[in-house]
């Protein structure tokens, strides 16, 4: 028994030692942000957002975003997309921080999401729906500096609400309508995105 | 003739001044200009120009936060402009390779465009932009520099006339630096 509780308070001092170390890599990072989305439905488009980081620990960080993503479709509706959100990310490799130059990630999370559709020659046509959407994917950082990293990232969100569609009677006039029901459809987002650690927190 | 002499001489003073030290960046320079900017849209032959402004934050010596706004003043091509208004803001860093007073960057920028077309006067469009930055400054004294840049911007207007608004836009001329 004696035994047993050695190795326990070994491990608990281990763990609190291991601890301290991983507290002092929590940093607040703030960065811009560029999305190319793919969608199965409306196409390509760019978005434009930023973001901030709040470093859980050495292998665990958060992502706290909102971008602006705007879409051609086929020359007849503008599909604009804002999100807002945060995902958490999760270093599958330990010590990859700078001056190593790779630092992948797997990432998951969730954002609320606002789209409105326009049709493009009758701009007082239009359409929009609140929602929520989940996402997950892959990334990396590229660390630059110790304080300045570009970051990589493919992930697929899905939204958790009706879509907005629309259909093009013979005159060419558009007309909206939803689903009665969610559809789970979603988009594939590309994100290039610079980030700078701002300062530490926490002990 | 004599405001050239003395131009000359505040030129001498401050490449003089600027043998002294090896740069005038440091990490909290905080570096601003204000110029015009000529621009080529491709795709509709167009060449906006803008009243350009700049703030630019040094993080450290390599990396800084730079904030750029370009307000449309008119349109140098012989066709008629396709815009009432065509502003855009960007946001982003640049990454520095300094060499005593030389400076030259590469920089990405994320940003909005926000227009008017010529024939919908009453429709205010909002597209994102992204943007790349290739520039160089050279610091000739302790408050100014000069400063040459080409961004490369992608973008499309979507709503009533959809086209590719990606353009090329240099800046040159005097910054200043504290």
């Amino acid at each position: 028994m004696k035994k047993f509780i050695a190795i326990i308070c070994v491990f608990i001092l281990s763990y609190n030692l291991n601890a301290q170390d991983v507290s002092s890599k929590k940093w607040f990072s703030l960065g811009m942000r560029s999305t190319g989305s793919i969608f199965s439905d409306d196409g390509f488009g760019i978005g434009t957002g930023g973001q901030f980081r709040i470093q859980f620990s050495q292998r665990v960080n958060s992502d706290w975003f909102a971008d602006y993503i705007s879409i051609n479709i086929n020359n007849k509706v503008k599909s604009d997309y804002a999100h807002i959100g945060w995902s958490v990310l999760f270093y599958p490799f330990k010590n990859l921080l700078y001056p190593n130059f790779f630092q992948p990630y797997i990432l998951a999370g969730h954002c609320f999401d606002y789209n409105k559709k326009t049709a493009i020659s009758f701009p007082d046509i239009s359409k929009d729906r609140w929602g929520s959407a989940v996402q997950a994917g892959i990334g990396t950082h590229f660390n630059i500096t110790e304080r300045f990293d570009v970051s990589l990232t493919t992930q697929y969100m899905i939204h958790l609400t009706s879509e907005i569609n629309f259909k093009e009677d013979n005159y060419g006039k558009i007309e909206f309508y939803t689903h009665s029901h969610s559809t789970l459809e979603g988009h594939l987002l590309t994100t290039i995105s610079i980030n700078y650690k701002i300062f530490r927190y926490g002990k | 003739m004599v405001n050239k002499v003395l131009l000359l001489f505040l030129m001498l003073h401050f490449s003089l001044h600027s043998q002294d030290e090896n740069t005038f960046v440091k990490k909290g320079t905080i570096k601003a200009m204000a110029t015009l900017s000529p621009s080529k849209i491709f795709s509709k032959n167009l060449s906006p120009f803008y009243l350009h402004g700049n703030l630019e934050y040094y993080l450290d010596k390599k990396i800084s936060v730079s904030g750029d706004g370009y307000y449309f003043l008119g349109d140098l091509s012989n066709e008629k402009s396709t815009f009432n208004f065509h502003h855009s803001l960007f946001f982003g860093t640049n990454f520095h390779f300094i060499k005593n007073n030389n400076d030259f960057y590469i920089g990405f920028q994320p940003g909005i465009d926000i227009s008017e077309l010529y024939s919908f006067s009453s429709k205010t469009l909002v597209n994102p932009l992204i943007s790349v930055n290739v520039g160089y400054n050279f610091f000739v004294s302790r408050y100014f520099n000069f400063f040459i840049l080409m961004k490369n911007t992608y973008g499309e207007n979507i709503l009533i006339i959809p086209f590719n608004i990606s353009d090329i836009r240099f800046s040159a001329g005097l910054g200043f630096h504290i």
